[in-house]
């Protein structure tokens, strides 16, 4: 069985370097989803099981904190782990994150050996499965 | 504070740009900003990102389009000329987010800043709304493909 991995950011480039450094960290067979805001990602976490999110902080429309206070209130947060990717790094807004509810934070800029210890710690180590689908449509330049 | 500031400008430019973009760089301290934008008005990519907090203003990233285009190229890991330019443009946007708040975790960690969308806006607008109490400061690179620049105008709150 491979992740479904979900990557909320609103800059495609972006979406397209995390999924790419996700790959990179070991996760390269998992089914890679992506969405760029909070409305977005919720439509596909209604239609698609979701392993880990890893989710940008300041996006527009919902930035990472309201998405994370959505996932609460349709009880998603209790069953699927966050991760906020986000240039921020003011310790009372990284508190901020973890107290609603994100499992962990990742400052960018970001290498493949964080990324890897950060998914590791919350998924596992990674399965070398072949991919059954290829999710990451659109990210191809 | 304008030192911690210069210091905290460089240190992000330099960490992004190796862990990101694999692009050694070298501070340029002796060359004129001035003529940077001279020579290089009719290929330079501006970008704007505007911060609230302690202090107020914006981020200027200053970049001739052929360096944007080893950024990009860096960034995504294709060949650039495979590369549309609308994503040069959303790439030097998201360069400038990973640096401003990077800026701002290395210059005042206790404080919250509130930072804006990047913006690509053409060299003319920059200063129509300048303000008599607002300070700039300045820092110049040098990567492989030549000199690029970061400025940021400030008030004190």
């Amino acid at each position: 069985m491979s992740y479904n991995i979900l990557v909320v950011d609103d800059s495609l480039p972006m979406r397209s370097v995390i999924i790419k450094t996700i790959k990179a960290s070991g996760y390269d067979s998992a089914n890679f989803f992506h969405a760029a805001n909070g409305k977005e990602a919720l439509e596909i976490m209604d239609k698609h099981w979701i392993d880990i999110v890893l989710t940008d902080y300041y996006m527009p429309g919902m930035n990472g904190i309201q998405f994370l206070n959505e996932m609460k209130e349709k009880d998603l947060l209790s069953e699927t782990p966050v991760i906020i990717i986000s240039s921020e790094g003011n310790q009372q807004r990284i508190d901020e994150f973890i107290k609603i509810g994100a499992k962990d934070y990742v400052r960018k800029p970001f290498t493949p050996e964080i990324i890897k210890s950060k998914l590791t710690k919350i998924l596992g180590e990674p399965n070398y499965e072949t991919s059954d689908e290829d999710s990451d449509e659109g990210l191809d330049f | 504070m304008k030192q911690a500031m210069k210091t905290a400008m460089k240190d992000s430019i330099f960490e992004v740009f190796e862990t990101m973009l694999y692009m050694p760089l070298e501070l340029c301290e002796d060359s004129d900003f001035d003529q940077f934008i001279n020579e290089n008005r009719d290929n330079l990519v501006c970008c704007k990102q505007n911060f609230k907090g302690k202090i107020t203003g914006y981020f200027l990233l200053f970049m001739p389009e052929f360096i944007l285009s080893l950024v990009t190229q860096n960034f995504l890991g294709f060949d650039s000329c495979l590369i549309e330019k609308e994503l040069f443009l959303e790439t030097i946007k998201e360069i400038e987010n990973i640096i401003v708040g990077n800026i701002f975790s290395r210059f005042e960690k206790k404080s919250i800043f509130d930072l804006g969308f990047p913006e690509i806006i053409k060299y003319h607008e920059i200063n129509e709304n300048a303000k008599d109490n607002e300070e700039d400061l300045v820092v110049m690179l040098k990567s492989m493909k030549g000199l690029f620049a970061m400025q940021i105008t400030y008030v004190k709150n």
